[in-house]
């Protein structure tokens, strides 16, 4: 074989040409049998370059590229989450150029997707955005928020996180209102083999080790886990804070005929330190179990889980027990060739039992709340090219009733290499006990009242995106957004005796925006990722409303944010970087930060990879949310071995 | 419900699966490997141990091809005599472990040998498929190449996901 010969053949292929049968040089191969636009035609007329690039699924005969979901939507891939060394899950989200990520010490952090990414000022979490793990919900029900500090997986083993900026209310219901989070582990058959990494650092320590097994038909890992994170800084010292958790966990998956099982929990205990408050303990523990049957034309899922998380003596939350039930049901089918339907049916209790204080009590502090949900979705084959999206799902709470979640998208896809989308959809933030039960008082009489007649805070939204891979090395992303929002919770005042304060649901308005990623193999060895998200606030109070604070109370968040990733391969060695930038804050001012983010790894051997990590490099300390609601963060870095066995 | 089964039957194209994908790739080595000159006569064979959807998969796109002048075709591969004649030799990941008798014969021969495991190369492949970020990519042994006789072509080296150096005379 010689390589004249083969240069033509790839040639050929490049070209597509169907007419190799004429020219067939001794080494090429001729293309007799197949024909037309059949899968295995195409990849066929795909050069090896291209072959390599071709997104595989092992899981789904239906399930499709990323390229062609009609969303807003980033994928942090497990290779890109270990090669920027990041330890927690807030860090690792960090990578998603759609998302908001601040941290306000060493332990706390809030995220969320175009706008409302919390006032603590004004008692307001991130709270519309959900986060999923495996298909079990961490937004936390009592105050609608999500407790990044509890949040942990095994890093090795997630096998990528999809982030869905903008409402997913039709499959996902109530606070899937600005975006989704889907951390999605390995199955079990892909973690095989034992995993040891041990990591020092000057603020980060930890070590995990994970081992995994093959059975007949399935197989089971088992992993643990420790962290541990050094302070943050107040006015040049240290804040004297600390994050210590532990964690552990087992999955299972075995196959039986043309059903799936999935069996997983994890046990976690952790303790929060800050310097002038007493200590936070939290212990949780999860279980889900998870049948999938796929039939020739109808794909069933149930799935069942339980969660129970015990927090107590918190420095400025609440301390409570929680205890999750949830049950869900789902099953896509085809009808005809035109048709997709996915429809479910889900049911969550939630039984708590909160701590009251004597600043911060809750009226009735335990209570029993249901969530009932139904949706249908239809994907309708217009044309070739065109497709439509309509879904539905109602979804009923135990305070506000029932709520409409409609969602409407039309794709179109003029060629495989680009996608047009457009939509519309509506998604609800449902009321919680700390919009409805809360007291809070300084030891005094009760200066803020939670509302018996909250209502649920509402979003039409509108998004039109566009997406591209015109070649093998280039691709990107493009959405704009139009939010339009109403009975956003607000902080209310007694006519005249200005206290107590209640909450009410007095702001409304619009939010717009861009959110633009791409990614350029400039090299073989070396990827350049882009990204920005710009978000504009036209929020206004309702005649009547008391106004006491700025309109940011709904949210503290940067018109601007950008960042630039680079990541470098040669051999043994990679080298991986993240700059990021942040936009000033309004309301309380925060200054704009740029920080960096740098690893470098030496693949010493197969089974043993050495690593050297560091975080907000360009400062010592930098302040993603102004004293003394946020501390200073420090720079950090750490050495890791990662050793497979 | 995951974003991609959510979006399910948004797809403007249809889904590659990675078994496809795996048939495409064992195909297309045969263009970027020299094998010695006494294996290059009579029918291109590709065997095919313990995978039935990839064994699949290639006999429909190798229906009627020709590889080097020959007639391509697919052979499924259980004993070491089946082993005569095979030009690419693909063991399944599941047939992994059982297969080890027949690796060990088949190292000897001038086979190209395609595995699909973590321990592949190790095993005898002289490449082995990895999933690197939902693409499919392959690593390639220098070592087990030159065993079996084999040159492998540079364009098929700079594709790589990994290419595994020579470990120096032994």
């Amino acid at each position: 074989m010689n390589g004249c010969r083969k240069w033509l053949a790839a040639a050929l292929w490049a070209a597509g040409s169907a007419a190799m049968a004429q020219v067939t040089p001794s080494q090429t191969v001729t293309d007799e049998g197949t024909g037309g636009g059949d899968p295995l035609t195409r990849l066929m007329r795909m050069s090896l370059e291209e072959l390599s690039n071709v997104e595989v699924t092992s899981v789904s005969k239906t399930a499709q590229t990323l390229s062609s979901a009609p969303a807003s939507i980033y994928v942090i891939t497990r290779e890109e989450i270990l090669s920027a060394g990041v330890q927690t899950v807030p860090e690792a989200l960090r990578l998603a150029p759609n998302l908001q990520v601040t941290q306000f010490n060493s332990t706390d952090y809030e995220i969320t997707a175009r706008g409302f990414g919390s006032n603590r000022e004004a008692q307001n979490f991130s709270n519309k955005i959900l986060i999923l793990i495996d298909g079990r919900s961490v937004y936390n029900p009592l105050f609608s928020g999500v407790a990044y500090d509890q949040l942990d997986v095994f890093m090795d083993d997630v096998d990528r996180i999809e982030v869905i900026s903008g409402p997913g209310a039709t499959l996902w219901g109530s606070n899937a209102m600005n975006g989704v989070i889907n951390i999605i582990t390995r199955r079990a058959e892909d973690t095989q083999g034992s995993l040891l990494r041990a990591t020092l650092g000057d603020q980060e320590s930890g070590l995990a080790l994970r081992h995994g097994h093959a059975f007949e038909g399935g197989a089971i890992r088992a992993y643990a886990k420790a962290f541990d994170r050094g302070p943050s800084e107040v006015a040049g010292e240290s804040a004297g804070d600390r994050w210590k958790r532990v964690q552990a966990g087992v999955r299972s998956d075995f196959q039986r005929g043309a059903s799936t099982f999935t069996v997983q929990g994890d046990l976690q205990r952790g303790t929060l330190n800050k310097a002038t408050e007493p200590e936070v303990d939290f212990d949780q523990f999860n279980i889900l179990g998870r049948w999938e049957h796929q039939g020739d034309r109808v794909n069933t899922r149930l799935q069942m889980y339980f969660d129970r998380t015990d927090r107590e003596r918190p420095p400025s939350g609440i301390a409570f027990d929680l205890n999750s039930w949830d049950l869900d049901f789902q099953q896509s089918m085809g009808l005809g060739s035109r048709h997709q339907v996915v429809w479910g049916i889900g049911r969550r209790y939630n039984d708590y039992d909160i701590d009251n204080t004597v600043t911060l009590f809750f009226e009735p502090p335990s209570r029993k709340l249901e969530l009932t949900n139904l949706f249908a979705q239809d994907t309708i084959k217009l044309n070739d090219t065109l497709k439509l999206t309509a879904g539905i799902k109602f979804e009923r709470n135990s305070y506000s009733g029932w709520s409409t979640l409609p969602d409407l998208r039309l794709s179109w896809a003029p060629d495989e290499k680009s996608l047009v989308w457009l939509a519309g959809a509506r998604a609800v933030r449902a009321p919680t006990p700390l919009d409805v039960d809360v007291r809070e008082s300084f030891g005094g009489p009760v200066l803020l009242f939670g509302n018996p007649d909250f209502e649920t805070e509402k979003v039409w939204a509108y998004e039109l995106g566009y997406r591209a891979q015109p070649n093998a090395s280039i691709s990107w992303s493009l959405s704009t957004f139009y939010n339009d929002y109403e009975d956003l919770r607000s902080v209310e005042g007694t006519p005249v005796t200005f206290f107590p304060l209640f909450w009410g649901n007095n702001i409304e308005g619009s939010t717009y925006g861009v959110e633009i990623w791409g990614n350029w193999q400039a090299t073989p060895w070396w990827r350049l990722s882009p990204g920005f998200r710009s978000l504009h606030k036209r929020l206004h109070f309702k005649p009547g409303a008391f106004s006491i604070v700025d309109l940011d109370q709904v949210g503290n968040d940067p018109t601007s944010q950008a960042s630039l990733k680079s990541s470098m391969n040669f051999g043994r060695f990679s080298a991986d970087a993240m700059l990021r930038y942040v936009g000033k804050l309004p309301s309380p001012f925060n200054d704009d930060y740029t920080e960096l983010s740098a690893r470098f790894a030496f693949q010493a051997s197969e089974k043993l990879e050495l690593s050297l990590s560091g975080f907000n490099l360009l400062d010592d300390t930098h302040q993603e949310y102004v004293a003394p609601t946020g501390n200073g963060i420090r720079r950090s870095v750490h050495a890791e071995i990662r050793w497979i066995f | 419900m995951l974003v991609l089964a959510a979006f399910a039957a948004l797809a403007p194209a249809a889904e590659y699966s990675a078994d496809a994908v795996r048939a495409t790739y064992l195909f297309r080595f045969s263009s970027y490997v020299e094998w010695p000159e006494a294996s290059r006569h009579g029918d291109f064979l590709i065997g095919v141990v313990g995978d039935e959807e990839v064994r699949t998969h290639l006999e429909r796109l190798i229906n009627g091809m020709v590889v080097d002048g020959r007639q391509a075709k697919v052979r499924r591969v259980v004993g070491a005599k089946d082993l005569e004649g095979v030009h690419i030799l693909y063991v399944g990941a599941k047939a992994f472990r059982s297969s080890r008798a027949l690796r060990e014969i088949a190292i000897r021969k001038p086979i190209l040998i395609v595995t699909n495991s973590r321990d592949g190369l190790d095993g005898g492949g002289v490449i082995n498929f990895v999933e690197v970020n939902r693409n499919l990519r392959f690593e390639i042994s220098l070592d087990a190449a030159d065993r079996g006789g084999l040159k492998i072509d540079s364009a098929l080296l700079s594709v790589a996901a990994r290419v595994e150096a020579r470990r120096g005379k032994s």
